[in-house]
């Protein structure tokens, strides 16, 4: 199987699992049956994991032929996806989302001149002038 | 915290998306109070991202998210790439609580669009978190 067509499998996990972050394991650490056939999945907290297992196993038969065995997945924390993968998460993510931004843009482009209806009229909005504020001060004061 | 993102159409139909960051301070709830709310109160602007100078410019779609200051950035990253797995946008506007969050979606595309414009909003407001949003006109941020 292709780098490509393993890449493409990935991905397809990923958009199952809500768009998180999936990569075929790299540089793990010891030697085991399935080390090439191991999946991490990124920002899946511990209570998120059973039902990340239940999505996945809607592919889990078609990726196990695709690959010529059992898929192993690995679970990594936001916080740990945070503190140890963070390059690779943030990249992650905006390639997730980057799609859509360039189709709509393209899309909204088109549609434009026909654009009649609006759902409301912006204004300019100012930050503070002296130094940036940590909250409203208008909200009712029940800290945390 | 509330975090907008607004696709804008000016009188000279120029076309963008302004991204918008407030904060409300270090609150803890379980569901967003009625009061944190954008149209009771935003909070305090303290970043905004603009590819279309505002000021009478019509707003084609919008996105707020309101969640709480002390978030993680990478939670706040990956609720934003989970939104259009999340939320499906049939009708022009949708709100809904999602966990610790509130979302409000509005937009005035056909509906075949809505998905992804909603996934649009929330991609521009990610990319702009993390630096690689391709603002074009004058722009500012923290």
């Amino acid at each position: 199987m292709s780098i490509i067509d393993r890449d493409a499998l990935a991905l397809r996990v990923s958009e199952t699992l809500s768009g998180r972050p999936v990569r075929w394991a790299k540089n793990v650490v010891g030697d085991y049956d399935g080390r090439d056939r191991t999946l991490e999945v990124f920002n899946a907290d511990p209570r998120e994991q059973r039902e990340l297992l239940r999505k996945f196993r809607l592919l889990r038969k078609e990726m196990e032929t695709a690959v010529g065995g059992p898929v192993i997945v690995i679970f990594h924390t936001r916080e740990e996806s945070a503190r140890l993968y963070s390059d690779f998460v943030t990249k992650a993510l905006a390639d997730e989302v980057t799609g859509d931004v360039v189709q709509a843009q393209r899309t909204f482009a088109s549609l434009v001149s026909v654009l009649q209806a609006a759902l409301g009229i912006d204004r300019p909005l100012h930050t503070r002038a002296t130094v940036p504020g940590t909250g409203s001060t208008a909200l009712p004061r029940r800290a945390a | 915290m509330l975090l907008t993102a607004q696709r804008v159409v000016s009188p000279g139909r120029a076309t963008g998306v302004n991204v918008y960051q407030f904060l409300h301070g270090p609150y803890v709830w379980g569901r967003v109070p009625d009061e944190f709310l954008p149209d009771s109160n935003p909070g305090e602007l303290v970043g905004q991202w603009l590819e279309v100078p505002p000021g009478e410019n019509k707003i084609a779609s919008y996105l707020d998210i309101v969640l709480p200051d002390e978030t993680s950035s990478i939670d706040v990253l990956q609720r934003l790439a989970s939104l259009k797995y999340v939320v499906q946008p049939v009708e022009p506007q949708t709100i809904l609580y999602w966990d610790l969050c509130w979302i409000r979606f509005g937009t005035t595309v056909d509906v075949r669009m809505r998905a992804t414009e909603l996934g649009a909003l929330s991609g521009h407001i990610l990319l702009t978190l993390t630096g690689r949003a391709p603002v074009r006109g004058a722009g500012q941020s923290l």
